[in-house]
């Protein structure tokens, strides 16, 4: 039985300077994972290798028991941390055109997300606000039936408010279908009672790896216990 | 959904990309009209010039029109963030790139077409037709233009890539000029005087070869993108660490004060008032903006491997300069070359600025003194960047100069005519860099075209008669050289303030 990610001793640099050192953890299918960690752990790399989009330099990566590459991305939905969005389109034509160039994609599901994120649908993106194009980002990412999705700081440039119904729509799109998901996020409180399990990453290390319900028996958030890892 | 249908669907996405978001009918109809007239005016200047006949018109404008091409036609356009968006899509890395090669050749194509409508109308507006003697250059030459034509549309595709790759970034500089090259040598040889060349070989066998290393520099950014290398471009730190980080909003901290209180100096101003609150205003914004911008200039990893390409040229220039027999008449190229060169960079640089200003956006907005200052400083700054290469050439022209022992009686005085097409180049080249610099940061319209077309032809007029410009001046009295100048130097700064104002008024409220 594969595990939906696999990472062993992965090392990655970027023009000489580590970033990931030695990573090592497996997530199994249908978890919801924060990834945790301040600025700059490697929290964005781990992702992009996750997907593919980097190979690691040393170490392995295994995504349901394949090799990342453009293959794995065929079930695997990244929102990277800034946009990404095709700036020379109105909302309404890259959601025609990702109907076409994604495979998985459920167009019911599109017209869901798009009507309770209030997606303008004939701006154009590069005039979105940030919480705008977020919230497209997250239309893109989840009206696909990719059994595994990564969302590297979903809550940026989101209001309050906002963050709830988006984390709720997170979970009924992927806990539903059996899903799983990692989310990079420092803002934990909305995932707080949602995740089964956390990693803390601190300057590209595994500092941490424990499941929610073993830090709640503490007595402890998920709040305290990062800033109980990283305070040193 | 099948292989082909997925295809479709990226092939659809890419054509959507290149045609862009502002494809109103002005914005479409623009480049080409802008183009065919800078094509014809250089056509008509060249056949002149080179006291032609006029059959060969036709043959020069198509040259110059396909060199268009690179400006009209999106070579590398494509942003970090926009690759991004290609490199999370779930196909093939090859089908990727071979799919914007294909939309690339496509729209290439598509404005070679439009060449040769231009050409049909232009031989029926001569009243010529396409006569049979020359049909077989036409041939050939369409043919070579549309077998070059694969070589842009894999630069469209894998420049960006590479640029992004720092092991690959060097390749990128020297790519791109190949197709100049190979453009410039098949518009020598149809404005040569005599008969039209019958032998087209050489062009077959450059085109050919243009495209071989095309294609296996499209092998090297597919490598790239599978590999990821691309996407941790930016994260590489600069070498050279002997330059001090410089905090802009520090630099600008201590004009903020007096800025105001310059302000407070002129709430009811009278025309005099208004010019010394405006001046000083000017003159707090415009060497903190230099001193800020300066060491980025000195300090971007890709103009390393550009100085490397006009170290190339400086050596290649040297060693023709070394076997020629006419000293004075290289010299006179090498002045040309200077300023031609000095001019066209100095328009690129205008256009780094602009991006500059782009991307700090509100951060720019918020800086708290005047903003055409600002843009003049960063401009002066990046016009720096020209030096390597009017440095690069003039010392190609000493080596050559001072190895030709029959110059040697003439050597002091081109020597001093070099040293005279080095300061016109700085000067003209600063002005370029403020004065593009402010265009470019007013946004895109079909002005901007406009402007493009005579900054062209300004390079194009700079690399055929630069030589004789520096003679004239030269050998004009000084007095006449003074008021020249002085007239220059007062219409160049009105005009280069009224851009910068506008582009500031633009760039703040679009």
């Amino acid at each position: 039985m594969f595990a939906a990610v696999e990472c062993d001793d992965v090392c990655m640099t970027a023009g000489g300077r580590p970033i990931l050192r030695g990573v090592t953890f497996r997530v199994e299918k249908g978890e919801m994972v924060g990834v945790l960690g301040p600025n700059g752990a490697g929290k964005t790399t781990l992702f992009r290798a996750i997907a593919g989009i980097g190979l690691p330099d040393r170490g392995r990566i295994r995504v349901f028991g394949e090799s990342p590459s453009w293959r794995t991305l065929v079930h695997t939905a990244l929102m990277p941390e800034r946009g990404h969005l095709p700036k020379w389109l109105t909302a309404a034509d890259w959601l025609t055109h990702a109907r076409r160039l994604y495979p998985d994609w459920d167009e019911r599901a599109e017209k869901r997300l798009a009507d309770e994120f209030e997606i303008r649908l004939d701006g154009w993106i590069s005039k979105l606000s940030r919480g705008e194009a977020v919230r497209l980002a997250l239309v893109t990412c989840l009206a696909r039936r990719a059994p595994l999705v990564l969302l590297d700081e979903p809550f940026t440039g989101i209001d309050l408010v906002s963050r709830e119904a988006i984390a709720s729509a997170i979970v009924r799109e992927c806990s539903g279908a059996g899903r799983t998901v990692l989310v990079a996020t420092h803002d934990v409180r909305e995932f707080e009672s949602l995740f089964d399990r956390v990693l803390f990453i601190g300057q590209g290390r595994l500092v941490a790896d424990e499941s929610a319900d073993s830090i709640r028996a503490r007595g402890q958030s998920v709040a305290a216990r990062y800033r109980e890892v990283f305070a040193k | 959904m099948t292989r082909w249908s997925h295809l479709a669907a990226l092939f659809r996405f890419e054509w959507s990309r290149a045609r862009g978001k502002y494809d109103t009918i002005q914005a479409r109809w623009s480049a080409p009209l802008v183009a065919a007239a800078f094509a014809v005016v250089l056509a008509a200047v060249l056949t002149r010039l080179e006291s032609l006949p006029w059959s060969r018109f036709p043959f020069v404008m198509l040259c110059a029109w396909f060199l268009m091409s690179y400006v009209t036609v999106p070579r590398a356009v494509v942003s970090r963030d926009d690759l991004y968006l290609f490199a999370l899509l779930p196909y093939r890395r090859r089908d990727l790139i071979f799919t914007r090669m294909v939309v690339s050749y496509l729209r290439v194509l598509g404005w070679l077409a439009l060449g040769a409508l231009l050409v049909l109308l232009e031989l029926a507006v001569i009243g010529r037709g396409l006569n049979p003697a020359t049909l077989h250059t036409w041939l050939a030459m369409f043919a070579v233009l549309a077998i070059a034509a694969v070589g842009l549309a894999a630069e469209a595709a894998a420049l960006v890539v590479l640029r992004n790759t720092p092991g690959y970034r060097w390749i990128s500089n020297g790519w791109g000029t190949m197709s100049t090259v190979l453009i410039l040598l098949v518009g020598d040889d149809v404005a040569a005087r005599g008969p039209l060349p019958t032998q087209h070989s050489v062009w077959f066998a450059l085109a050919c070869i243009y495209v071989i290393l095309s294609l296996a520099c499209e092998g090297l950014a597919i490598r790239a993108l599978t590999r990821g290398t691309w996407a941790f471009g930016e994260d590489v730190p600069a070498p050279r660490q002997s330059v001090r980080p410089v905090a802009l909003g520090s630099r600008f901290a201590g004009a903020r004060e007096q800025a105001v209180q310059a302000g407070r100096k002129v709430d009811h101003p009278g025309l005099l008032e208004a010019y010394q609150a405006a001046r000083q205003a000017f003159r707090l914004a415009f060497p903190h903006a230099m001193l800020s911008f300066h060491p980025r200039t000195t300090n971007r990893a890709p103009q390393r491997g550009i100085l490397t390409a006009w170290l190339a040229t400086g050596i290649a220039v040297a060693v023709y300069g070394w076997k020629t027999s006419n000293p004075h008449a290289f010299v006179r190229g090498v002045e040309a070359g200077l300023m031609g060169g000095a001019w066209l960079w100095s328009f690129a640089s205008g256009a780094v600025v602009a991006g500059l200003v782009g991307d700090m956006g509100d951060w720019f907005r918020m800086l708290p003194v005047r903003k055409d200052g600002v843009i003049a400083g960063f401009g002066l700054a990046e016009a720096v960047t020209m030096l390597p290469w009017l440095g690069v050439g003039a010392l190609a022209s000493a080596v050559a100069l001072l190895h030709h022992e029959a110059a040697q009686a003439a050597c002091t005085e081109d020597a001093l005519s070099v040293l005279l097409a080095l300061v016109m180049g700085v000067a003209a080249g600063a002005w370029n860099t403020m004065m593009s610099a402010a265009l470019f940061t007013a946004g895109r319209s079909v002005g901007t075209g406009w402007a493009l077309f005579a900054e062209l032809a300004v390079a194009v007029a700079a690399f055929a008669e630069g030589g004789r410009l520096v003679d004239a001046v030269e050998g004009a009295p000084w007095p006449l050289v003074a008021a020249g100048a002085m007239i220059f130097l007062a219409a160049g700064t009105m005009l280069l303030a009224w851009r910068l104002r506008v582009a500031a008024r633009q760039f703040i409220s679009p």
